[in-house]
């Protein structure tokens, strides 16, 4: 059971007398088992939206409820996976694995025996004692899975994981977390700007615009499971790309005069 | 897949996972990474700078102006456990009254600075209030301090002690509040998000990633220390490696003040050194 309810939440910044409102009545229900995926332009507050149902920033109105419980901070029931893997460089990647086991006071040598296994699932065997600097960047984001894993998270959110992988490696990881999906249905909320790795990866694509922030459409990815990355050059998938791609690009650009709208690309 | 490729590839095979080394160990392997031609390199300096003052010596031919290397090294090895000046105490005693001094001004001057500057980095309104007060303090040379803290102190051992704390602690200050602004806020972030507490995050997170900045303040201020310490025993002491060369100077013992300062040298090369290998010790591969 886990079941992200978000219900007209808003969020508003003050700049002085400036105030920005960053997102107004968003709602979206994510359903127990299922991968959505919030897409927009920069600016969009898609990672607002993401760092609120996280607990780290707070609501100005409306509510964030998992399983029913209001969010009112952080918790090891909604695991967090950045942008960058944020692995503590201290740390082997063993012991950045048992972190949270640690951190929690349940530390045990079951907890050990765990974490290893999860580092064998991410493919990290062998490499349990290694200090993260001797990792390759597929890899730190590897551990850095294993660690939120540990932690058994009912929901997985993601800040655009990939975004600062080569093509290549993001290409490997999309795979990796669409093997690690299928072997359990996790539910996740990931944040991207990137319309081919939202389609790939998710069950339903909340598209977002901004000024101020909202969920403009959601649509659904109804793609066979278990998928792969060949998918990706079949004319159903390249339908559905095109899909979401028009509609993101019917948002205002960043920037862009008020009225004004893309409408070349396609 | 290239990204499977780590730069350091797994020394065993996947799926087998050693032990972890012990922690003996690791600090052995740690010693064996030296980089030898570094300290081959940094050798070949130190020899050339030798021969080189020991050319300029003979050249010279003054032992006043310009002792010998071996001269000094003479001197600074008879009078390790000969009392110089004759009423006074040996280098070794004075070597050691320095030292103590450094170690106890240096560890309350760090300890304070430590918690000062962890305060303002944790709490604005201190920050706003003592960061002004820093900014004002610390371009002041610790030795304008001198002749007040005689004033105020004597000639005990107390201003010096005071002086080299008064010295080191706008130095940690700046570099803790450094170190823990660098740290990013997404490690505490990500630790409270596996169910770390605040408190927990902040300590073994926040404050951890900060530490090895923080021993690399430790070495500056340390360098101030000394500064401190060898002004102030010039000005009101009767003993300390800096009396010693005051009054080696007075007398016109030159092998002695070179004595003096290689002692300093080497003193604060072997603390650094500490440090140093402290720092590696907190920060694992650099």
């Amino acid at each position: 059971m886990a079941d992200v309810e978000l219900k007209r939440v808003s969020k508003r910044y003050v700049h002085g007398r400036r105030t920005t409102e960053t997102l107004r009545d968003v709602s979206l229900h994510v359903r127990d088992g299922e991968f959505v995926s919030l897409l927009g332009r920069s600016g969009c507050g898609k990672t607002t939206l993401l760092r609120i149902v996280g607990g780290f920033v707070n609501a100005d109105g409306g509510e964030v409820l998992v399983d029913g419980a209001p969010v009112s901070q952080p918790g090891s029931d909604r695991g967090m996976l950045f942008q960058h893997p944020m692995l503590f460089p201290w740390l082997t990647v063993l012991d950045n694995t048992l972190f949270g086991p640690r951190a929690t006071g349940r530390n045990s040598p079951a907890a050990r025996a765990r974490a290893m296994e999860l580092l064998q699932i991410v493919g990290l065997g062998g490499f349990e004692f290694h200090y993260p600097k001797q990792l390759s960047g597929g890899m730190m984001h590897r551990a850095a899975f294993a660690r939120a894993m540990m932690a058994e998270p009912k929901i997985l959110l993601m800040d655009e994981p990939f975004g600062a992988l080569d093509a290549l490696t993001r290409a490997g990881m999309q795979q990796f977390l669409l093997d690690l999906w299928n072997r359990r249905r996790f539910t996740v909320v990931l944040v991207t700007h990137d319309v081919e790795e939202a389609v790939l990866l998710s069950d339903r694509v909340a598209v977002m615009a901004a000024g101020p922030g909202q969920i403009v459409e959601t649509i659904p990815i109804e793609l066979p499971r278990p998928r792969t990355y060949e998918m990706s050059e079949t004319p159903e998938f390249v339908q559905l790309k095109r899909r979401v791609r028009q509609s993101v690009e019917q948002t205002p650009a960043r920037g862009a005069m008020v009225g004004m709208q893309l409408t070349a690309g396609g | 897949m290239g990204e499977e490729q780590a730069q350091t590839p797994a020394a065993t095979p996947p799926g087998i996972a050693l032990d972890e080394p012990r922690f003996g160990t690791r600090l052995l392997r740690r010693f064996a990474a030296v980089d030898w031609s570094r300290i081959g390199m940094g050798t070949l300096g130190i020899v050339a700078l030798v021969i080189a003052w020991w050319l300029v010596a003979l050249i010279i031919g003054d032992s006043v102006f310009l002792p010998t290397p071996a001269a000094t090294v003479g001197t600074l090895v008879h009078y390790l456990t000969h009392p110089y000046p004759s009423q006074g105490d040996t280098l070794i005693g004075n070597t050691l009254i320095s030292l103590a001094r450094i170690v106890v001004g240096f560890t309350w001057g760090a300890l304070a600075g430590i918690a000062l500057g962890a305060l303002m980095a944790g709490v604005r309104p201190i920050r706003l209030i003592v960061d002004p007060l820093i900014e004002l303090g610390r371009p002041l040379p610790p030795l304008a301090f001198i002749p007040l803290l005689i004033v105020w102190f004597g000639i005990g051992e107390a201003p010096k002690i005071i002086l080299i704390g008064v010295g080191v602690i706008p130095v940690m200050v700046v570099s803790v509040v450094a170190a823990l602004d660098a740290v990013p806020e997404e490690y505490v972030e990500a630790a409270l998000s596996l169910g770390a507490t605040r408190r927990y995050a902040l300590l073994h997170v926040r404050i951890r990633a900060a530490l090895p900045a923080m021993i690399t303040g430790l070495r500056l201020a340390m360098g101030m220390s000394w500064t401190s310490i060898v002004a102030v025993e010039m000005i009101a002491a009767t003993a300390g490696l800096g009396y010693v060369i005051l009054e080696a100077s007075n007398y016109l013992v030159t092998p002695m003040i070179f004595s003096g300062i290689l002692l300093i040298a080497v003193v604060a090369l072997v603390l650094d050194g500490l440090l140093r290998l402290l720092r590696r010790l907190v920060a694992p591969m650099g």
